[in-house]
């Protein structure tokens, strides 16, 4: 039987809905129209309030969540389907912030590089990463048995995960078109102030709420996935089983 | 359209589009989950009376 939502899950997810909302609008407000135009790269430094928090949601909070709930599917003493579950939630979730991320990458790029796209080591690793995400998707699609699927692809996600680090570093191993990081670089002082810093940090803020709905609603379509798995072959059984009998 | 407008409307309608997605699927999946119960229901009542008419002892059913 399936355990419906209670008033208050409900309560508590409809709010997230409206609070995500409003900060998604705010942020988009004043980054479009309060915030003053950077010296250099002017008007597009508008892009800041929406590229770098959805890189945020896609490399660190999606992928993190989906290693670390992999992780505690491994781990014996914590095994849970929740794990394999939230894992499975936030990898999808996480796919969609990572195209994102290459295409408001892109769209950057191409006035402040002159390209659309460079084989450049940050720009190439996150494709990777894309890729690696679209594998773990695939895999979850085989079918077979649940605990065999979630083994592969607990395992996938944490060798997909490697790639992580490779992203936050490549910009400080290799030469690369990509700028430093603006706010957690090196010495971990923000390269950006006032407004603008307080118009990211909501970026950040609104895009991981919204990050929290999508995951919530993502979870509960995986529950409901798992319940209903193979009630429509139990269906097109009793009515072959009905045509026979008659 | 600017580089700018391109990269917001696009962030945002992916998002938006993906947001409606998601909550189609969880209000579709639900309503299967409710009909697939009250047919398990039904099935778990059937079974039922049919141990009641062979005076079978009740039993435990869970899933």
């Amino acid at each position: 039987m399936t355990v419906p939502w209670s008033r208050r899950v409900v309560w508590t997810v409809r709010t997230l809905a409206v609070v995500s909302l409003l900060s998604v609008a705010t942020t988009v407000w004043l980054g479009l129209w309060v915030t003053p135009p950077d010296k250099v790269q002017r008007n597009l430094v508008r892009l800041v309030y929406v590229h770098p928090p959805i890189a945020w949601v896609a490399l660190y909070l999606a992928f993190g969540i989906a290693a670390v709930s992999s992780l505690l599917w491994l781990w014996s003493r914590t095994r849970s389907v929740f794990w394999d579950r939230l894992a499975a939630a936030s990898m999808e979730v996480g796919t969609v912030f990572t195209a994102l991320t290459l295409v408001t990458g892109a769209i950057w790029g191409r006035p402040t590089w002159g390209v659309w796209w460079a084989w450049d080591a940050r720009l190439t690793s996150t494709a990777l990463l894309l890729v690696l995400q679209l594998g773990y998707l695939a895999l979850r699609r085989i079918p077979g048995d649940p605990e065999a699927r979630a083994r592969r692809c607990a395992i996938g996600a944490l060798i997909a995960a490697v790639d992580v680090p490779i992203v936050h570093f490549s910009v400080n191993w290799w030469r690369t078109l990509h700028q430093g990081a603006t706010v957690l670089n090196a010495n971990l002082s923000p390269t950006i102030h006032g407004i603008m810093a307080w118009t990211l940090l909501l970026g950040f803020v609104s895009f991981t709420l919204a990050f929290a709905w999508m995951l919530t609603v993502r979870y509960r379509i995986q529950v409901l996935s798992d319940r209903l798995d193979g009630v429509d072959l139990d269906i097109a059984l009793r009515e072959r089983w009905s045509e026979g009998d008659e | 359209m600017s580089y700018i407008d391109a990269g917001y409307g696009i962030a945002l309608a992916v998002l938006s589009g993906y947001a409606v997605q998601l909550w189609w699927r969880r209000r579709r999946l639900e309503q299967l989950a409710a009909r697939a119960d009250i047919a398990d229901l039904a099935e778990i009542a059937e079974v039922a009376d049919v141990a009641d008419v062979a005076g079978l002892p009740d039993v435990e059913v869970s899933r």
